[in-house]
């Protein structure tokens, strides 16, 4: 880590914005209520669920490999 | 590792040195007593995932909420987020590290090993992998 990248990588207070090493107790994460999440998350899941199919994951990332990937991701659709 | 893309917008050597591994480090070994901070990442998430540099908030985000450290994360489980990462951005949203684990619950074997991430039922948004990264383990740095 390089100086310049403590102001990415670190927050306010100088305390990582993620654990840097191997951690011996990951946060278990149950099914969590839409009703739970802030508004803005509300928003963004609300959308991706009115989409009318399941995407494949591995054809989503072949649009990472093209010029314009959010347009291609849209053909897909 | 010469050929491999790092950086979203061509090198930056400024944030972080890359570094290669000693054939004695494993990816599970904290600081060793080494000066300063790093962190190790699995070369097929830059080769295979288009994971670029430096880490934006979202997925530092994602890993904190997780309390998993990059390599933490099955790489499986990295591809579900940069596939979320790529539909927001088609949709005009900025990705929060909330949405997209509303979209999954965490599959732990034991606090030693990696962490997945499995889609909840009836509510996942995307069709899982169907094959599980293998080999990921040796190629790091």
């Amino acid at each position: 880590m390089l100086p310049a990248g403590r102001l990415l990588y670190y927050d306010d207070e100088g305390r990582p914005k993620f654990p840097f090493y191997w951690t011996g107790a990951p946060a278990r994460r149950d099914a969590v209520a839409k009703e739970a999440l802030d508004a803005d998350s509300r928003r963004v899941v609300e959308v991706p669920e009115t989409l009318p199919t399941r995407v494949p994951g591995k054809w989503v990332f072949c649009c990472y490999l093209t010029d314009n990937p959010g347009h291609d991701l849209c053909g897909m659709f | 590792m010469n050929n491999i893309y790092l950086f979203e917008r061509g090198p930056d050597p400024s944030t972080v040195a890359i570094e290669r591994v000693s054939s004695v480090e494993v990816v599970c070994h904290g600081r060793e007593g080494l000066e300063g901070d790093f962190f190790y990442i699995y070369a097929c998430m830059f080769t295979k995932l288009h994971v670029r540099l430096p880490l934006d908030e979202f997925m530092m985000g994602v890993l904190r909420l997780l309390n998993v450290t990059p390599t933490q994360l099955h790489p499986n489980s990295w591809g579900s987020l940069q596939a979320f990462r790529l539909i927001c951005r088609a949709l005009y949203f900025s990705p929060t590290p909330e949405s997209f684990l509303y979209f999954y619950v965490t599959r732990l074997r034991d606090s030693r090993s990696w962490v997945s991430l499995v889609g909840r039922p009836r509510i996942s948004l995307l069709d899982s992998f169907t094959q599980s990264f293998k080999k990921f383990k040796d190629g790091f740095f």
